[in-house]
């Protein structure tokens, strides 16, 4: 039971907290410094939704607008390719969206895949990693709005650039005692699209946890994203200059050893960086997670 | 003998269809002005809703006296978003009211590229109208106004 209480707590934190209701894309995945030992592996299938009518714009004034929704459905894999070297995909995932305007755009998300290396192990891992973003997505994909004819906007489901996130985490598991913290820093290097380039972004946060009579993992994260420099006013599906604060609290209830049901939420707040250009929704999750530890 | 003449006669038909002609055909666009704008009024958009709008209006009539409302060339504004349509206003914001048939807003047209574009305005535009607003319809955000003087 302790073993398999110390496998838990090694990759609960990994899920990942996709609530990026932003309309423009960009998973934000907690991450820690934990990796897989060779072959083993964790995956999550993983459902959000969320809508909102309020949208902070590039100089962070909120506005009220028509409603926006959207939900998606994906996978979060990681696989152990060596002791000290595991894979890691966001994807693939698939998108659904609109405005209560307009019809709905679905469509495959561009899709990030990556590497993360054990740096060190021990009583705080470290690790580092780096996802690329693929942009599977189409790029421009224009929804008809619903009321007047030949009036559309622009919801792809991806930004249409190559994205390169660099990221730092550090873990602490107080076995015997259930409980983990981990906390991360990310450097999105990004790339342009069409001849617009957009600017780079820093994505930190920390995240805590606590297993409950074996069954249970509950979660609570926060983390906020920044963008370096004054972005170039773009239209605003792409999601420059995006900033925020966000909280995600997490359970996770272990129907088997392997198998576990979970459940999300997604909320924005303006703690470290105030909210610029998404939309405010608050973003509900369901999914299933399934691991094979050696 | 009769065929080699029938081809001849054909081909001289041919030749007469393909002559030039002395008569021209002249295609107008009415959403088009004809000859130059005398303008009346004229305002220079300021941005809003976090977009780059910008560039300059004009109201003016062409040459047959057709009024028309004129994008510049100078003219941009969110288009990558979508579509933004173009409205006369009776304020800096746009006020809609659909119940009593939106008296302080007028749409002109829309737009889903940069540069310079005509709208006409028939009938013309009331006096009451000071402004042009660039109002991005799905999404419910106002991109830009100008004033007119």
């Amino acid at each position: 039971m302790v073993t398999g209480l110390k496998k838990a707590l090694i990759n609960k934190y990994v899920a990942p907290i996709l609530g990026a209701l932003l309309i423009s894309v960009g998973s934000v995945n907690a991450q820690s410094g934990w990796t897989m030992k060779k072959g083993e592996y964790f995956f999550k299938v993983n459902y959000t939704t969320g809508s909102s009518d309020k949208y902070f714009d590039i100089n962070g004034i909120e506005r009220t607008t028509a409603e926006f929704s959207q939900s998606n459905f994906g996978i979060y894999g990681e696989y152990g390719l060596t002791d000290k070297i595991t894979l890691l995909t966001h994807g693939p995932s698939f998108r659904s969206q609109s405005f209560e305007t307009t019809e709905t755009i679905s469509g495959i998300a561009d899709l990030p895949v990556g590497l993360k290396y054990k740096v060190l192990g021990g009583t705080i891992p470290l690790s580092i990693g780096l996802v690329v973003d693929i942009p599977l997505a189409k790029a421009d994909n224009f929804a008809s709005n619903t009321e007047i004819a030949n009036t559309r906007v622009n919801l792809p489901t991806g930004d249409g650039e190559w994205n390169y996130r660099l990221t730092l985490a550090a873990s602490h598991s107080f076995y015997p005692v259930p409980v983990y913290i981990s906390a991360y820093s990310t450097y999105n290097y990004r790339t342009e699209y069409e001849s617009t380039s957009f600017n780079d972004q820093l994505i930190a946060g920390v995240e805590g946890g606590v297993n409950i009579a074996d069954k249970v993992w509950l979660s609570l994260s926060i983390q906020f994203q920044d963008t370096f420099g004054d972005p170039e006013v773009v239209d605003f599906v792409r999601g420059e200059g995006t900033e925020f604060t966000a909280i995600n609290l997490s359970a996770t209830y272990m129907i088997t050893e392997q198998l576990g049901a979970n459940a999300t939420f997604f909320s924005y707040n303006d703690l470290i960086f105030d909210r610029v250009n998404l939309y405010n929704a608050n973003v509900l999750g369901l999914g299933i997670t399934y691991e094979l530890k050696k | 003998m009769k065929k080699l003449a029938v081809f001849f006669l054909a081909l001289s038909v041919a030749f007469v269809g393909c002559s030039d002609d002395d008569s021209e055909t002249i295609t107008i666009d009415s959403s088009q002005p004809t000859g130059n704008l005398t303008v009346q009024q004229t305002g220079s958009f300021v941005a809003e809703g976090g977009t780059n709008s910008s560039g300059t209006v004009d109201i003016g009539t062409d040459t047959q006296g057709v009024q028309f409302l004129r994008l510049g060339s100078d003219f941009e504004t969110a288009v990558a978003t979508g579509t933004v349509a173009v409205y006369l206003s009776t304020s800096v914001v746009y006020t809609p009211d659909p119940m009593n048939g939106n008296p302080d807003l007028r749409l002109v047209g829309s737009v889903n590229e940069n540069g310079e574009a005509f709208f006409k305005l028939e009938p013309t535009a009331e006096s009451k109208f000071t402004h042009v607003i660039l109002w991005c319809t799905s999404v419910g955000v106002q991109f830009g106004n100008a004033e007119l003087n």
